[in-house]
């Protein structure tokens, strides 16, 4: 059944009821962009919100970074984790506030959704790592939230989405063609409308829109190829669930500049599973 | 009231004129509106764009909007022309660094560039530090300026704490603040490709919280330019000590070593390679081999040994050039690159001539002992029916003597008598040939067996019309001599003179004192003749058994002759000139002090014959 373009329409309104980020990562995400922001504008941008300051500051100075003595301000820890590094914190701190409500009907398991994004968040920083991607906070991030399509969907268009997790069950489909079957768009999509409607880093919107579809990524090819081998080894190896019990077709071009083998996915898989607890650890602070 | 002007200023790019041009503005409005506030003007009266009929607070704000607006894009407008500046300024540092660093020599000079570019253009430092080394083996501290004790136990601090290990492992610039002289530290990882190589520490006055991701960003690209610059120039440091290393080896062979490349020109020849062959280095260097003279024979090894890519060991060669002639021993070797591809050969050599040399003349008195022993045995055999013959004829001979008329055959008798002797003679020098060791050594000077032997022969001269002469040293050395062989030499060799001297030749004899090789004492005896002189084809053989060029000679008495004087240690060698004369010259070695009693008087009466027949 084919959506209208209007009933679409109507979706994607109400999507955008979506919530803006908090004003203080916006204006993070702006401030970074800029390479003349010192590191005092950084924390200070931070210190508005007293209770993220706490939080990002937890988590520098947790066993999860490993620096050898105490991180005692924002400023400080941007000199030493670098920009990005901040950035990303402030944004995972927050995102996984929005959606830390854990209402959900079983169909939809939330537990088992952030057992699942939290592992690809550690995949795509082990990935990130192996690959020698710049930035590893960014892809750890960006694993983090690839999936907040769903959320969305679950949250703002509630009843339609458990009728495309029904047809989900009843088939044994992936996720995402049910989505699209039913509702005209898919997650990936959503993903999409949400990375805009919150100004992320550009970096960071293409991972969002485009994993299920690598080849479409324009502007950081690596980082998409990154999350989208992420989330098939995910679901390979059975950590946590996505909403579906298959697994997509690997983009073999999107990962062929990795130049991986055998042995180098059998290393990832021995030690997902201790960093996937360190990440468990880590979180839980938030 | 006074007229609003009629024209728009333009606004210009430059914020200052923005803002003198709006306050100019302003004040004429506020002019204006100060004198009647509410009452619309007249239309005709525009201020950018605006109609005057609004009322004019309301009217003031729109404008003020306006201008904040424009000004605001003339603001960004200049803060992107700056930022173009200054990217263009950080490509130019980046640059000029590049260029500086190329023409640098040293690690010290990198790091100078690096640290001064660094302080001029980025971030101001006081005190700074350089750590070097490898993710494997560690970094240690390879230089610091302008730090004071305080910097130094607060760097000592930080190492120790970990946060040299931390920039290590994160690879990223990061800004620390430090106790001591200076509030910050700046710890920049110096990467070369993949690996990190040095850490920079800089001791800044500059607020840690101060920085900028573009400080980060320059300072990290600077220092990564300087890492690259450094490890290139430490790869050439190690190519050149590799270099130098080699070539020391080369120099130290004992051995000579010559390569050639494929075209067969010659590479490398070291210094006891150019010793050996007797050359120059310009000479041969960077020539085809077989060009050089007399060399062809060795470039044709190496030839082979390209084309068959095989080693060819323990080759002799021989090297002829005019009359010298000098024998190689040689392995020669193909050089191969990548394992299996040819692309030159190589040999190692060594002189073999003296050794040669050697070998001659051990096969020669080998021969000579061989000679000995048969003629040991042979002469044994022959004694006997020798002493029958002798006893017979003697007898015969007496008989006949009884008998007047068998007068005539006495002759003949004599005659048999003569040549059994002489038999006799011939085999008891082959005898003596095979004599070997035991000899009898006493100490006496040579001058006594020399002028004792002359007497012997001093009747046949005279009948001759030779003369005889000596010149002897009286204050030669002693030599250890068995006297009847020494005895032997001298009357052969005087012998032989007479033979090849005619009527008015004249034997000379001289004794004198010599050093030999390393400073042994040596006594020479010169038998010097004005005879025919031998032919230069003969004078290699004549110590040779059984060479004669006498038709009744045995060709034995040189041969003896060299066996004694070998027997003694000495030596003897002959000069000729056909048609001049002949002279042996004979080297015996000086007795050292303490050795054999002095030789018992021998009579000056006792005849050759007796001597020589015994």
């Amino acid at each position: 059944m084919v959506m209208e373009k209007s009933k679409i329409k109507e979706l994607i309104a109400k999507i955008e009821k979506l919530p803006t980020l908090p004003v203080v990562v916006a204006r993070i995400n702006a401030m970074v962009q800029n390479p003349k922001t010192s590191a005092r504008e950084v924390g200070a941008a931070i210190a508005t919100d007293p209770s993220l300051s706490a939080r990002v500051l937890k988590m520098v100075n947790s066993a999860y970074f490993g620096f050898p003595s105490q991180i005692s301000s924002i400023s400080h820890a941007t000199t030493i984790l670098g920009f990005n590094a901040i950035q990303n914190l402030a944004l995972t701190a927050t995102v996984f506030q929005l959606f830390r409500d854990n209402s959900g009907d079983e169909l939809f398991d939330r537990r088992r959704f952030w057992e699942h994004s939290l592992g690809v968040g550690v995949l795509s920083r082990l990935l990130a790592e192996k690959t020698r991607y710049a930035d590893k906070e960014e892809a750890f991030t960006a694993g983090l939230i690839h999936d907040v399509g769903k959320i969305v969907l679950d949250q703002f268009v509630h009843e339609e989405f458990k009728a495309v997790m029904g047809l989900v069950r009843a088939n044994d489909m992936l996720l995402y063609e049910a989505e699209s079957r039913l509702l005209g768009l898919n997650h990936a999509n959503v993903a999409y409308i949400v990375s805009q409607k919150w100004n992320l880093p550009k970096k960071l919107q293409e991972p969002l829109a485009y994993h299920h579809a690598p080849g479409l990524s324009k502007y950081n090819p690596q980082l998409t190829g990154i999350v989208h081998l992420a989330d098939i080894l995910c679901r390979a190896l059975k950590i946590g669930n996505g909403g579906d019990n298959k697994v997509p077709v690997l983009d073999k071009a999107a990962v062929a500049d990795f130049k991986l083998n055998a042995s180098d996915i059998e290393q990832l898989k021995n030690v997902s599973e201790k960093e996937i607890e360190k990440a468990e650890v880590f979180l839980e602070m938030l | 009231m006074s007229p609003l002007p009629q024209s728009t200023p333009s606004i210009s790019r430059s914020l200052a004129d923005i803002a003198r041009q709006i306050k100019a503005l302003f004040d004429e409005v506020d002019q204006v509106a100060r004198e009647d506030f509410s009452r619309p003007v007249s239309t005709d009266v525009r201020v950018s764009g605006f109609s005057l009929t609004e009322p004019l607070n309301v009217l003031l704000n729109q404008v003020r909007a306006r201008l904040v607006e424009k000004a605001e894009t003339a603001r960004l407008q200049q803060d992107a022309l700056d930022e173009l500046s200054k990217s263009r300024d950080e490509i130019e540092n980046l640059r000029s660094l590049s260029a500086a660093i190329a023409l640098a020599q040293t690690r010290d000079e990198i790091v100078e560039l690096l640290r001064s570019t660094i302080r001029d253009k980025v971030i101001p430092f006081g005190g700074s530090a350089l750590y070097q080394g490898s993710e494997e083996l560690g970094f240690t501290l390879t230089g610091a300026w302008d730090t004071t004790e305080a910097d130094a136990r607060e760097i000592d601090r930080q190492k120790t704490a970990g946060f040299l290990q931390w920039v290590i492992r994160a690879h990223t610039t990061i800004a620390m603040p430090a106790e001591g002289k200076y509030p910050t530290a700046v710890y920049v990882p110096m990467n070369a490709g993949n690996q990190v190589i040095g850490i920079l520490l800089l001791l800044t006055p500059r607020a840690v919280d101060e920085f900028t991701q573009s400080d980060q960003e320059r300072v990290q690209m600077l220092c990564s330019q300087a890492a690259v610059a450094l490890e290139n120039a430490r790869l050439v440091d190690q190519v050149l000590q590799m270099k130098q290393y080699n070539e020391n080896i080369l120099i130290s062979l004992t051995s000579g070593l010559l390569a050639v490349d494929l075209d067969g020109r010659v590479t490398t020849l070291n210094p006891s390679g150019l010793s050996i062959l007797n050359m120059a280095a310009p000479d041969i260097l960077g020539r085809q081999l077989s060009e050089v003279p007399r060399l062809d024979s060795f470039a044709r090894l190496l030839s082979d040994t390209i084309s068959t890519g095989q080693d060819r060991r323990n080759i002799e060669l021989e090297l002829n050039f005019g009359e010298h002639r000098q024998i190689l021993g040689v392995s020669a070797s193909p050089i191969l690159a990548d394992q299996d591809r040819v692309i030159g050969a190589l040999g190692i050599f060594t002189d073999l001539t003296p050794i040669k040399t050697l070998e001659l003349q051990v096969r020669r008195s080998d021969r000579l002992a061989v000679v000995g022993q048969l003629a040991a045995g042979a002469a044994h055999e022959i004694r006997n029916p020798l002493s029958a013959i002798r006893g017979n004829i003697q007898l015969l001979n007496r008989k006949l003597q009884k008998l007047p008329e068998a007068e005539p055959l006495l002759v003949k008798t004599k005659s048999i008598i003569e040549e059994v002797d002489r038999i006799n003679r011939i085999v008891a020098g082959m005898m003596d040939m095979s004599k070997d060791g035991a000899l009898q050594l006493a100490r006496v000077s040579i001058n006594k067996v020399v002028r004792d032997v002359g007497y012997i022969v001093e009747g046949n001269y005279k009948e001759a019309g030779v003369g005889l002469e000596f010149v002897l040293d009286e204050l030669l050395p002693d030599v250890q001599v068995d006297m009847a062989e020494m005895k032997q030499v001298f009357l052969n060799l005087y012998q032989n003179a007479l033979q090849a001297m005619s009527t008015n030749g004249k034997l000379m004899v001289t004794t004198s004192r010599t050093v030999v090789g390393e400073g042994k004492d040596f006594v020479q005896v010169l038998v010097a003749d004005t005879g025919a002189g031998i032919d230069e084809k003969h004078v290699e053989k004549i110590f040779a058994p059984f060479f004669t060029t006498k038709s009744d000679g045995t060709g034995l008495g040189l041969s003896i002759v060299h066996r004694i004087v070998e027997e003694h240690k000495g030596r003897i060698t002959v000069e000729s000139v056909v048609g001049k004369g002949t002279t042996f010259k004979v080297l015996l070695p000086a007795a050292p002090a303490g050795s054999a009693p002095p030789a018992p008087q021998v009579p000056a009466s006792q005849t050759p014959a007796e001597t020589a027949g015994g």
